[in-house]
């Protein structure tokens, strides 16, 4: 699965600018970037979580985010869904850009900004106490009176659980708790949930880090049928999965982004020797 | 030490080979099965009795070592059953414990039934128009019904929606020192005597006024509300993990619709228990009372005007030269408790059946609109 690197004969390049965006061959859509951070920087009360990291994400492409535990891949990608900002104490610098508009602007409201950038968390959550069908809609309750109702509710609904790749198992339990479902399921609901907005990109948190290994490579199938259409970015601990599932994948160390390339070159040629010295298992 | 059934009273006789498996914790320190262990080692160690060159020497060893083995299984046993005795002891005080906490209520239950039910027959009309009761007779205490549900529907709403405001309020603001000094004074008011409040209230609402009114009445039973609805709200929706929080804020939910649509709605069971407990305990004040409603001998509804209570209708009848005054203060009592009880089983049905899901929510088809259940404030 990862080939493992030997000493990189390529000159060394600095990767680790916004060149995630270099285009991945034979997609033709593959490549431009519509989510970029700009110099972000994240801070926990005094304590530096994100320090500095430019990085555009490839629309319609998996970028992979990794590094050791605490090295701030999660709350990276907690800034670009503007979620890092509401625990208590957390403050973010820099820029983060959908589409070429700052989401930190002044005039960027955050729910909106959210409603755009989907995002799954490690730990299946859906809404205690409702439907299957309810948590898919609850996707879009968080628009109060603007929210889709009836027919158009519905189509949207299955769509999501169709991407999701949930609908044949749900169609008929569509009532049942959802909290009856497996794990599996219920990370599955939790992505139809996050899709009912058909947002524009899709943010992963280690998605797949409390499910059985059948759950797993569902997953990652879903992950990986998504890239046709949106730009999704995967935070994980597990190098096999970003070597199967991400086009780009980012390493990060104490902070600061220490190299991002395509996946099979960042595994075989890292240009990096801390790059190299993760991903053969010599710390993290 | 967990289960004294796991224990074994009697080690095998058998060879070395079932040993460990039957006892439960080979070579823990401070077990009787350690020294157990010990003795067959020296067994062991010598060789097995009867096998090919098993000498004399070996042989004893073995008898006294199986001997050994006895005295310390007869010992295990012992422990084994004093322990069994123990916990039985102690089940026991913690069953007699539980039986003094629910005795109180049981008696006070029949006392009231006893005593109140003969009272309740003649007495339950509301008889109380305006006219003053015959020397011997009681007036009904209907008015005093009418005027308790009149103060706890003022009292409920102005208290629960402050009180779950500030809960919530609470909650989202946790950690901060502001949120603390605010958690800090509401347990102090929890702590107030009742009767501080209807000084309070007597003092803002009728001294200016110049007469007792419901209002000032159901203003004090507010207010003790307030701290209370607000202390345990505050604490179920602490209860409620910050993943989901952040999961509803995740999908674009503005920060109030994430506080009244999930994370309240995910606390709700807590919270109305908690709005429950309140409404019960003011419900049989009577300190606040005293001096804001003051009571009514007759049949009144007006806020503005002085209002019977129930409670203070008992505390009348109970201070009350009359037998037939003293019965109904005991009918009184008896239909204050029952009501507090029903209410609460209403109310906590009322919350259980919206809260399992697979019976009613969303069992429906697809075309059912879903705001209708969980769009808006889940509590009234």
């Amino acid at each position: 699965m990862i080939r493992f690197a030997t000493p990189d004969d390529r000159p060394p390049t600095d990767r680790a600018s916004a060149d995630g965006a270099s285009a991945a061959p034979g997609r033709p859509h593959a490549g431009t970037a519509r989510l970029v951070a700009e110099g972000v920087r994240a801070w926990f009360g005094t304590r530096v979580a994100v320090d500095g990291v430019t990085l555009a994400f490839a629309d319609r492409a998996v970028t992979a985010v990794i590094g050791p535990s605490g090295c701030g891949k999660s709350t990276l990608l907690r800034t670009l869904n503007r979620l890092h900002e509401t625990v208590p104490g957390a403050r973010v610098a820099g820029r983060v850009y959908l589409d070429g508009a700052d989401v930190y602007a002044r005039s960027a409201a955050p729910a909106d900004h959210r409603r755009r950038v989907g995002m799954v968390f490690q730990r299946p959550m859906p809404f205690p106490g409702r439907s299957v069908r309810d948590n898919v809609a609850a996707g879009v309750l968080g628009l109060g009176a603007r929210a889709p109702r009836g027919p158009t509710l519905d189509a949207r609904i299955e769509r999501a659980l169709e991407r999701a790749g949930l609908w044949e198992e749900v169609r008929d339990r569509l009532g049942d708790d959802a909290m009856r479902l497996s794990g599996g399921q219920q990370q599955r609901l939790c992505i139809a949930r996050a899709l009912v907005h058909e947002p524009d990109v899709l943010l992963l948190d280690e998605p797949t880090a409390s499910l059985d290994p059948l759950s797993v490579q569902r997953i990652e199938e879903l992950i990986w049928a998504l890239r046709a259409e949106i730009t999704v970015v995967v935070v994980t601990h597990n190098m096999q999965q970003a070597a199967r599932v991400a086009d780009h994948t980012a390493f990060l160390l104490d902070g600061r982004l220490v190299e991002v390339a395509p996946t099979d070159v960042l595994f075989t040629t890292p240009a990096d020797a801390r790059t190299e010295a993760y991903i053969t298992g010599r710390f993290g | 030490m967990s289960d004294p059934g796991d224990e074994v009273d009697e080690l095998p006789a058998g060879g070395s080979s079932t040993r460990p498996a039957a006892d439960p914790r080979p070579g823990v320190p401070g077990v009787p099965g350690a020294s157990g262990g010990d003795a067959e080692g020296v067994r062991s160690a010598a060789g097995r009795p009867g096998g090919a060159g098993g000498s004399v020497v070996a042989t004893e060893v073995a008898a006294s070592a199986s001997r050994l083995q006895r005295l310390a299984a007869d010992r295990a046993g012992r422990r084994a059953r004093r322990r069994q005795r123990r916990a039985r002891r102690m089940t026991a005080l913690t069953a007699l414990a539980a039986a003094v906490t629910v005795l109180p209520l049981v008696s006070i239950l029949l006392f009231l039934v006893v005593r109140g039910l003969a009272a309740l027959g003649p007495t339950l009309a509301p008889t109380g128009s305006a006219v003053t009761p015959a020397a011997g007779t009681a007036a009904g205490f209907g008015g005093a019904v009418a005027g308790s549900l009149v103060l706890l529907a003022i009292a409920c709403g102005l208290g629960l929606p402050v009180g779950l405001g500030a809960g919530l309020w609470l909650a989202e603001r946790r950690g901060r020192r502001r949120a603390a000094l605010v958690r800090y004074l509401a347990d102090v008011l929890l702590g107030v005597p009742s009767i501080v409040f209807g000084i309070v209230a007597w003092q803002l609402l009728v001294r200016p006024v110049g007469h007792f009114s419901a209002w000032a009445g159901g203003v004090a039973l507010a207010a003790m509300i307030v701290p209370l609805v607000a202390r345990t709200a505050d604490d179920v929706l602490a209860q409620v993990p910050t993943a989901l929080t952040e999961a509803a804020l995740a999908l674009g939910y503005p920060r109030w619709r994430t506080a009244l649509g999930v994370v309240l709605r995910a606390a709700l069971p807590g919270v109305v228990t908690g709005a429950l407990v309140a409404v019960a305990r003011v419900a049989g004040e009577t300190a606040p009372l005293l001096f804001t409603a003051f009571g009514n001998q007759f049949w009144s509804v007006h806020p503005g005007r002085p209002i019977a209570a129930l409670p203070l209708r008992i505390y009348t009848s109970a201070l009350s030269g009359s037998p037939a005054q003293r019965a109904q203060g005991y009918a009184g009592a008896l239909v204050l408790v029952a009501g507090v009880a029903v209410f609460g089983l209403v109310a906590r049905r009322a919350t259980r059946d919206r809260l399992t899901p697979a019976t009613r929510l969303g069992a429906g088809p697809l075309t059912r609109p879903p705001d209708e259940r969980h769009g808006g404030v889940p509590l009234a």
